[in-house]
């Protein structure tokens, strides 16, 4: 039943005249967009441009000020941070937002533990856990606040990934990592995508472009662009926004 | 009717004289000023000596009013500066003040309450349908409003005013533009003070000077505040006059109720509006602090046996340590006094009591300056199942069940709060029960309280009632330290965890935060509650002192003491509380002011008001010069 009408509008989230106002400055200024299921979709954008922002709205953090947000063709436009989490909406944070008393195993056991995880998942949030931790190449037992930057980055991926969401909003994974750190993140991100679908904010555009199925450009809050890579990419405003 | 109807209006203007102080010390700075009742305090006896030597009443009230802005001013310069961001320690500090000065006042002004009798001239009146009006009263209410308009434009319209605005939205950036922050902050406070005190002045021909006044004015205040929106001037003007309007025809129409009737309308506000009428939520903190702790050089030597005992206990084994507790328990009454017997009762119970809100702060990252609620309410259901002829054991069940009602009864008004809102909060509700608990006689025996036949039965033929309570208080806390342990290792620990450190991320998850919230205060209100209990055996008697705010300062200092979320802590702080209470208590009378001083300095010391350095030169520079790019 949910496969075909699944199958109708072939959407894992859908916005629709998307607007998000702070006091008078508009930030996000009507987006119209849909991103099927089981992609890997790359977002781009000058800073400020309003992703972060987007996210903020597409997982509930923000409520918009205008405009319709459908989840799994659900109309979630109202629907608190928590319930999109229970539906399998998951995202991680630009900055780092992981549990700093904690230690590495047991910021996953909370990810894994969360409510209707297991039953995405269908494994014991023990092996969530184990599967996430070998995914993250850390020591279970190293306390947050001990680790590097960048492999608190790696945590917070490997957090998205224990939650086994439906649908995962990455906001720049990669930023502030070394070469190689990048190139393991981007390995691991393409290991995701065989289970979840994937939405994917990054700068660093040599790396992710190779990871993209498809992309979006939001400039000033709106889409400029959308579509598959190389059209995009070819799109002469974007080339302006980008290369001046 | 037309009597109480002014007689409530004059009496809320006194009331939004007395708000005033606190709402603008806590709009502006974010303390809660538990001192704000000394203020008032030393402003009505000063009021009241001044214009008795001078037989000026306007000397009088200018008196009161500076030596109030005085004080206020002080507190701030000496001490709270010291620890500015940290609400916690200013709680904790600012209870300091108010024992010290509640004692001292005694000590120099005498215990009997004082009034100031108006000189025959001033003794004027004006008809009132049938009756006459006392003019000083009606006085108040011109004083009033016009005190509300000079504060208005005085923080709406004036340059100072808007340096500090400016300074509450971004002190970093005040500092930078020239504005003198630290300045700023002491004329807040002998602002808040000079209000206190000209309350103070104002009310001493009809509320006078009285020990115990201090803390009712705190609890007003607090009442006010809570309805009005913490911080909003025009919210404590209307809710001031309300709750003078409601308390003077309430006393009229139903005396036995009053203090209901004031609590019902903020449990009210609180449901539909978290923070008060007028009243906005928090922005984002303050984040510049410039802290000026106070630095003690320590030897090297205590340093290196801090660090040996620190080693030592990382190398200690369970069944050990669980064996030499086992000796120590029975090595207490074998060979101990019974002194040493009763004070070590007294520690185990407060060590329960502390560990229920090592639970809600430590873990949960929840400030609770309420815990005493839960204490009294198991105390209390405890007192009423002895009348009720149940044994001891089921009054402890009773108890934890009391507590935990308690405890829902809290959550219903205070899930949403966080932070200093939630230290309010916690206090106004704490407070208020209080209050219900000492004027509702019938029930609970009033400032009395219950002197009930409750006790645990003796184990055996021939051992002495207090070893027989002691061993039922060690074999309790044992119970409750496993329990404790559990809850230790459990998932739910950690999940609570998380909620203390980030909730954003909890919610994010899929998590019900505030189902956790719950869960962690109905926890630690069993814990208290059962230790409450515990306590009206230990004493014999339920009194409505365990509900007042110092049996919740005193645990919360057992539980900063003995450092907030350590597993050990709270039973370390309680040892140590109760033990420095019973050294000092047993050197002098004034044994009030001596704790409020040890409060204070603890205080300062646990949240970096004082710091202890390394006396080596080298250790001077701490380690930021470091990180030198490695590998
Ligand atoms: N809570 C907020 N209140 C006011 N303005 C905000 C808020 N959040 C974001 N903004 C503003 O919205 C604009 C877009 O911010 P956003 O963080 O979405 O950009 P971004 O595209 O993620 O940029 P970056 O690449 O730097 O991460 C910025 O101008 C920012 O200042
Ligand atoms: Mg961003």
């Amino acid at each position: 039943m949910s496969d075909v009408s699944n199958a109708a509008s072939g959407a894992a989230i859908a916005v629709k005249g998307l607007k998000k106002a702070f006091g008078s400055i508009e930030v996000i200024r009507g987006i119209d967009i849909s991103f099927p299921h089981r992609e890997r979709h790359l977002i781009i954008g000058p800073n400020g441009a309003g992703k972060t922002t987007f996210f903020n709205l597409l997982n509930g953090q923000y409520a918009p000020s205008a405009g319709r947000i459908e989840f799994l063709d659900a109309d979630v436009t109202h629907m608190p941070v928590r319930q999109r989490a229970l539906l399998g909406l998951g995202r991680t944070f630009q900055i780092a937002s992981l549990f700093q008393d904690l230690s590495v195993r047991d910021n996953l056991s909370i990810a894994a533990g969360a409510p209707e995880v297991a039953a995405r998942s269908g494994r014991s949030g023990e092996e969530t856990v184990d599967s996430a931790l070998r995914f993250s190449g850390l020591d279970g037992d190293r306390a947050v606040r001990h680790l590097s930057y960048g492999e608190q980055r790696r945590l917070e991926i490997a957090m998205g990934l224990a939650t086994a969401p439906k649908l995962l909003l990455l906001d720049e994974p990669m930023a502030g990592l070394t070469q190689i750190e990048r190139g393991l993140v981007a390995e691991r991100i393409v290991e995701l995508s065989a289970s979840t679908g994937i939405l994917l904010i990054e700068h660093d555009l040599e790396v992710a472009l190779k990871l993209a199925d498809r992309l979006t450009v939001l400039h000033l809050g709106q889409v400029v662009a959308h579509g598959a890579v190389d059209a995009v990419m070819d799109d002469p405003f974007v080339r302006k926004i980008y290369l001046g | 009717m037309a009597l109480q109807l002014v007689n409530g209006i004059a009496y809320g203007n006194l009331l939004f004289l007395i708000a005033a102080g606190f709402t603008l010390i806590f709009g502006i700075l974010r303390v809660i000023n538990m001192a704000h009742g000394s203020l008032y305090l030393l402003g009505a006896h000063t009021a009241i000596s001044t214009a008795t030597v001078t037989h000026s009443v306007w000397a009088g009230i200018i008196a009161g009013a500076l030596a109030a802005a005085a004080l206020g001013a002080l507190i701030e310069r000496t001490l709270l500066y010291r620890i500015q961001g940290n609400y916690l320690a200013q709680v904790i500090v600012t209870i300091g003040v108010l024992m010290i000065v509640g004692d001292l006042c005694q000590v120099y002004w005498g215990g009997t309450p004082r009034i100031y009798t108006l000189p025959e001239s001033l003794r004027a009146s004006v008809p009132l349908g049938e009756l006459r009006y006392p003019l000083d009263r009606l006085l108040l209410v011109a004083i009033g409003p016009a005190i509300a308009l000079a504060l208005w434009f005085l923080i709406e319209r004036t340059a100072i005013g808007a340096k500090v605005r400016a300074a509450v939205d971004d002190e970093e950036i005040a500092q930078a533009i020239g504005i003198s922050v630290p300045r700023l902050r002491v004329l807040v406070f002998a602002l808040g003070g000079l209000l206190a005190g000209l309350a103070g002045a104002l009310g001493s021909t009809f509320i006078g000077a009285k020990a115990g006044i201090d803390l009712d004015i705190i609890l007003l205040a607090l009442v006010i505040v809570v309805i009005g929106g913490p911080g909003s001037l025009v919210g404590s003007y209307v809710a001031a006059l309300a709750v003078g309007l409601i308390d003077s025809i309430g006393k009229s129409v139903w005396p036995e109720a009053s203090m209901f009737l004031l609590f019902a309308p903020m449990l009210a506000v609180l449901i539909v509006r978290p923070h008060g009428l007028f009243g906005k939520p928090p922005g984002p903190a303050t984040a510049a602090r410039q802290f000026k702790p106070i630095r003690i050089p320590v030897p090297d030597w205590i340093w290196s046996f801090i660090d040996v005992l620190r080693h030592g206990a990382a190398h200690v084994s369970w069944p050990v340590a669980a064996v030499v507790a086992l000796l120590a328990g029975v090595a207490v009454p074998v060979f101990g006094s019974g002194f040493l017997v009763t004070v070590v009762v007294l520690m185990l119970i407060w060590s329960m009591f502390a560990i229920g809100l090592n639970i809600m702060l430590g873990y949960g990252g929840m400030p609770s300056l309420g815990h005493a609620l839960f204490f009294g309410a198991g105390a209390y259901a405890m007192a009423w199942s002895g009348f009720a002829g149940l044994s001891a054991y089921i009054g402890l069940v009773a108890a934890v069940a009391c507590a935990c009602g308690a405890a829902l009864f809290l959550t219903a008004v205070a899930l949403r709060a966080r932070e200093a809102q939630l230290l309010l909060v916690t206090l106004a509700v704490a407070q208020v029960v209080w209050g219900l608990v000492f004027k509702w006689r019938s029930v609970t025996g009033g400032d009395d309280g219950l002197i009930h036949p409750q006790a645990f039965p003796l184990l055996w033929n021939g051992l002495s009632p207090s070893t027989s309570l002691y061993i039922h208080v060690a074999v309790a806390f044992a119970l409750a330290l496993l329990a404790y342990a559990w809850f230790a290792g459990s998932n739910f620990r950690l999940l609570l965890t998380g909620v203390r450190g980030n909730e954003p991320r909890l919610l994010a998850l899929g998590y019900n935060v505030d189902l956790l919230r719950l869960k962690a205060i109905l926890l630690s209100s069993a814990f208290s509650g059962f230790a409450g209990g515990l306590a009206a055996v230990y004493s014999g008697f339920a009194a409505p002192e365990l509900f007042g705010v110092h049996t919740s300062a005193r645990v919360l200092m057992m539980v900063v003491i003995g450092m907030a979320g350590t597993f050990f802590g709270p039973i370390i702080g309680a040892v140590s509380v109760i033990g420095m209470e019973e050294v000092v208590s047993s050197w002098t009378e004034r044994s009030n002011s001596l704790l409020g001083a040890l409060y204070i300095i603890v205080a300062l010391f646990a949240f970096g008001g004082v710091r202890f350095v390394r006396r080596r030169i080298a250790a001077r520079c701490p380690a930021s010069l470091a990180p030198v790019v490695s590998s």
